[in-house]
């Protein structure tokens, strides 16, 4: 509670008046002969008992009228937020008052004693909750600077700056609507103000105490792909009140209000405990906040998220899948969907004439998609036939809508040859059936395989150029020299995939359990395990590490069972760095991934190369030669690409954070000039063996020309994330939820926000309700003494 | 022209300064009325014989009458076909009171006493005055002579109510004065003690004499028109008290109603005729009720 005019509360002293008036100058009542005074005698003295409580009720009267006056002259305030919370108090003293008052009326009529006493036991009872409710409000109260409309402010206006802020309604973008209003509000906040204007791409932001300057920060404002979502930015804001001068703050929260700018693409962005830390720090910073919607109502748009690449390289020859799903906000509508793509790889770009010159794309596709609200639509395109090379593409929506961003999706296909694998195998180990899986003789005329193998036995694995293979394999490893597992160590450490396939050749077990080789697995070799019937196999049950990925939808189906396992090695101890991507039935570890560095090692504690019969041994699983063996197939596969996946590229990235390149071959250029879209090219310098693409916030095709020899073409697209476009709308329910009720101002007209900055900084005054009380007072008081000093001219 | 029945209230027998022309008025006023009345011929016709009572003379019973009703009568007596009344007229200060009508208390009675002197001397009844406060002050004997008229409407006249009431021990003190039966007309305001003034009437009905006790009050006692709060001074003790009019009148009313209806409730059980009467009442309702008290008694 604030008071506008707190000298006048010196006013209540006047109560002294009446009450002098009332000891010193007490009228005389008439006097009047009277013989039938018997009649009277026997009844006085309750008479006047009940007169002397009329007088003490008359002088309350007037006391009561002196200070309600001075109190009403003062202007008492309170925040819109405490409104309820004193009213609540207000009617539980006026009810007091009135039980109060019923209660010496009772007394004073002389009614009984049940309903005199149980008249002022209520009034007690409310007096009491009267001063509780009284207690605790002055105690919750938190210091808010009321009544002066005037006084400066610290106000910090956060801007939505997503892309979708660009949404036309009424041939306005919302962006401009926003720097319409806060402009406004810039100019009309009280002398002295200081502002601070912030965005959601991250911008620190700072108070200035020229208007002019923060107005032209505000006019620059653009909508940006590194935009975070509100409940980001929004305690960054907060935290910047500890550089407030002001005691008066404002935070100015300007919003379209869609469900993506408060949450972003996270469901449980608002969880209790960030809820909490936001509530906290909001009522410790004192801001009033007021949240200004600009969004359309309801707004109508059909757009592209983000373009789904099975993966964003593709073997020579080989095909790749892309889905767009296309969303729909208000009226659904069948709208054109059309790919375009590079007709060439490795385009050089260049400028001319101050543009990017890039070979024009052409039409590899188009679909008419109908999405609904509810459920959207599916754009669906192969990619294939493309020769080696980086391609830059285009996901078009043809036709107008009032949002352009999610017109059209960018992304990069890096086209490759087959990645190389080294398969190394003793001489009595057979590697046909890692080397068929990983590379089926069968489709090796119709192109497309992901891998390239190479098979040697162990004794050449010393002559090899390790660094030229994406990724080795070990297959039933004999014991190696100190010095090859040193070259398997530094070659994974650089990046390389390796995968051990251990077996029977794991002899003499000291061997393994080198520290070197136990570095490199991931655990110290410890024994065999051996079962003599059928009813050990591999029992997965985590299904979410990319080797498990494609048995996670038939978990149920695939028949582990049918392929016994007889003898496994076992790590002890494994090292906290390794992870158990699948055990056996008896609970040991059958596939295990320790990282090393920049690499990974992947180690199988039973052979996927045993033979059905060996020669002198019995076998050690039926993985091999069991019927349908597809799930080894998959697993196999599914190791190795795991393993080159190291060397796997990122190429389409989302808008705003860093997007980083690799070249851990170092065959790449030590330096590269970008293209950006739309922007002017500039230098990047690769370091470390990557190249960092930092400003990522335009969506489009990112494009690097190097030089090393010839030249060194290389790319990325970004898109805005679906969160940066969506245009659904929020429940405005929601933000109760989060800020509380009756702490934050949700509004959308200039006129509003005024009238919200008045009753904030003004405060809600008791003034026309104390008036009330007031003349009701009087009205009483005059009541009641008419009645004691009825002039004897008018009776007489 | 007004009609003579003004005359029989209070305000215009105010505008009336003699006493004597009050009374006429009063009387001829009231008897005109009487005559247009149901009550015609009643107020004049006597009987020629009345009820044996304790103390007659058994040799004048008539014992025709006897044989033919088969109760006591005695013989007419041109005497005894006339009523001696006396007015008792109550002196104490608080007569003197009004508080907004024309007349006090005092010159109600006086002119209601006035009107029945007149009455009575007009049918040769004989009239006497006994005046008191805290004790009997005079006694002016019985007459029914014209002068008788005259004598006591000098009296009257130069009445002044000052003293303290004790309306009990006066009336005591008449009834030791009367030897004969006697109807005693008291007017007095009754204020003071209800059971002693009881006590008193009932000895003077014992002792055989016919009583009208016309209750005077002033209007204001009887309607409490104050309002606020006030101080009400008793004239005779001077005690002061203070009271919130409009809070108190319900309980006053009250408290007069039952006072009044205790004096009514023990008079009829004593035989005692019991008028109540404000000052704002019209003076017929009295000479009513001493003609409607003749008429019993014969």
């Amino acid at each position: 509670m604030a008071i506008v005019h707190l000298s006048l509360l010196a006013g209540v002293l006047l109560i002294g008046i009446p009450i002098a008036v009332h000891l010193a100058m007490r009228p005389q009542p008439v006097r009047h002969l009277f013989p039938a005074l018997q009649f009277v005698r026997e009844r006085q003295q309750t008479s006047q008992r009940r007169l002397q409580l009329k007088r003490f009720l008359l002088l309350l009267l007037r006391c009561l009228a002196i200070v309600v006056a001075a109190i009403a002259l003062a202007r008492p305030a309170v925040t819109q937020q405490q409104w309820s919370v004193w009213g609540a108090i207000g009617a539980a003293g006026l009810l007091a008052a009135i039980s109060a008052l019923a209660a010496a009326t009772a007394f004073i009529q002389g009614r009984g004693g049940g309903i005199r006493w149980s008249l002022t036991g209520i009034a007690g009872i409310l007096l009491a909750l009267t001063m509780s409710l009284f207690t605790l409000a002055m105690r919750g109260e938190t210091p808010t600077l009321l009544g002066d409309q005037e006084a400066p402010v610290s106000a910090i206006l956060l801007i939505d700056t997503a892309p979708r802020m660009d949404y036309q309604f009424r041939n306005r973008s919302r962006l401009e609507d926003v720097q319409k209003i806060a402009s406004h509000l810039i100019e009309q906040f009280p002398k002295g103000s200081e502002v601070a204007v912030l965005d959601t791409e991250g911008s620190e932001g700072v108070f200035t105490p020229d208007r002019s300057s923060a107005d032209t920060i505000l006019q620059k404002l653009t909508v940006s792909g590194g935009s975070r979502p509100l409940f980001e930015q929004l305690n960054h804001a907060v935290k910047l009140t500890a550089a407030a001068k002001h005691p008066r703050r404002e935070l100015y929260v300007f919003t379209d209000m869609t469900a993506a700018a408060w949450n972003g693409n996270r469901e449980n962005a608002w969880n209790a405990g960030s809820i909490d830390r936001l509530r906290k720090s909001l009522n410790d910073s004192e801001l009033v906040l007021y949240v200004i919607d600009v969004g359309a109502l309801s707004p109508q748009n059909v757009g592209l998220a983000l373009p789904r690449l099975e993966q964003d390289s593709v073997v020579r020859g080989g095909e790749i899948l892309l889905d767009v799903p296309v969303h729909a906000v208000g009226n659904g509508v069948t709208r054109t969907v059309e790919f375009w793509m590079e007709p060439a790889g490795d385009a050089v770009p260049q400028m001319e004439d101050g543009h990017l010159a890039v070979s024009s794309m052409i039409k590899r596709g188009s679909v008419s998609v109908s999405p609904t609200p509810e459920s959207g639509g599916i754009a669906r395109f192969v990619i294939g036939g493309l020769d080696e090379g980086i391609y830059h593409g285009e996901v078009r929506l043809l036709g107008n809508d009032s949002l352009e961003h999610d017109n059209v999706r960018f992304l990069t296909i890096h086209v490759r040859e087959a990645w190389p694998i080294l398969v190394v195998a003793p001489n009595n180990v057979s590697p046909t059936f890692v080397a068929q899986s990983l590379s089926p003789s069968v489709l090796q005329d119709e192109g497309g395989l992901r891998f390239d193998c190479t098979l040697i036995g162990s004794r050449d694995l010393a002559n090899q150029q390790l660094a030229d293979y994406a990724a080795i394999c070990l297959l039933d490893p004999t014991p190696f020299p100190e010095q090859q597992w040193e070259q398997l160590r530094d070659y994974v450490e650089n990046g390389g995939g390796l995968a051990v396939m251990l077996g029977h050749n794991a002899h003499p077990p000291r061997a393994f359990r080198t520290p070197l080789v136990s570095e490199l697995l991931g655990g110290t070799l410890a024994r065999q395990w051996r079962n003599t019937d059928r009813s050990l196999f591999l029992t997965p049950h985590d299904f979410n590490h990319p080797v498990m990925l494609p048995f996670r939808d038939i978990r149920t189906s695939t028949p582990w069972d049918r392929f016994p396992v007889f003898r496994h090695w076992s790590f002890d101890p494994l090292a906290d760095m390794a992870e158990v991507l699948i055990r056996f039935g008896n609970g040991k570890e059958a596939v295990v991934e320790n990282k090393l560095a920049a690499g990974r090692v992947v180690t199988v504690t039973t052979p996927l190369s045993d033979s059905a019969r060996p020669i002198g041994r019995n076998p050690w699983n039926e993985f091999t030669f069991g019927e349908d063996g597809w799930p080894q197939f998959i697993l196999i596969n599914e190791i190795v690409h795991y393993l080159v996946s190291t060397t796997n590229q990122t190429l389409n990235v989302p808008t705003g954070p860093p997007a980083t390149l690799h070249d851990d071959r170092g065959i790449g250029a030590d330096r590269y000039q970008l293209f950006p879209p739309g922007q002017t090219p500039y230098q990047l310098i690769v370091q470390d063996n990557q190249v960092t693409v930092r400003d990522t916030r335009h969506a489009g095709n990112y494009r690097l020309r190097g030089r090393r020899g010839v030249d060194v073409i290389r790319g990325i697209s970004a898109n805005y994330e679906l969160y940066q476009t969506e245009l659904t709308r929020w429940d405005v329910k929601k933000l109760t939820e989060i800020f509380g009720e009756g702490r934050y101002e949700l509004l959308r007209e200039t006129q509003d926000i005024e009238r919200a900055q008045g009753h904030n900084r003004v405060g809600r005054e008791f003034y026309p309700i104390l008036m009330i009380m007031l003349a009701v007072i009087v009205g009483l008081e005059q009541l009641l003494a008419n009645r004691f000093y009825t002039s004897r001219s008018a009776k007489e | 022209m007004p009609s003579v029945e003004q005359y029989l209230k209070p305000e215009v027998i105010n505008q009336i300064k003699r006493l004597d022309l009050r009374a006429k008025f009063v009387v001829k006023s009231f008897l005109q009325g009487l005559h247009a009345s149901p009550f015609h011929g009643f107020s004049v016709e006597f009987s020629e014989h009345r009820r044996y009572a304790h103390g007659d003379d058994p040799a004048h019973i008539d014992w025709l009458v006897y044989a033919k009703t088969d109760k006591y009568y005695i013989k007419k007596f041109e005497a005894e076909t006339n009523i001696t009344g006396y007015l008792a007229m109550d002196l104490s200060k608080s007569m003197a009171y009004t508080y907004r009508q024309q007349l006090s208390k005092f010159d109600y009675s006086i002119c209601l006493a006035a009107a029945l002197c007149y009455l009575m001397v007009h049918q040769q009844d004989p009239v006497g005055l006994i005046t008191f406060d805290d004790k009997v002050r005079q006694n002016l004997r019985p007459s029914a002579r014209r002068t008788q008229i005259a004598n006591i409407l000098a009296h009257l006249s130069k009445l002044q109510p000052t003293g303290q009431t004790d309306l009990a021990y006066s009336l005591t003190q008449i009834g030791a004065l009367l030897s004969h039966r006697t109807l005693v007309m008291v007017f007095s305001d009754c204020l003071g003690n209800i059971e002693n003034t009881i006590k008193s009437l009932g000895r003077l009905r014992h002792a055989g004499h016919d009583v009208i006790l016309f209750h005077v009050l002033d209007e204001a006692e009887v309607s409490f028109p104050f309002h606020g709060v006030v101080e009400l001074e008793d004239p005779e003790s001077s005690q002061i008290l203070q009271v919130d009019a409009d809070e108190f009148r319900e309980e006053y009313l009250r408290e007069v109603t039952e006072f009044r209806d205790d004096l009514r409730r023990e008079s009829t059980q004593l035989g005692v005729d019991y008028v109540a009467l404000d000052t704002s009442m019209q003076f017929d309702r009295a000479l009513m009720e001493y003609l409607l008290s003749r008429r019993s008694r014969f």
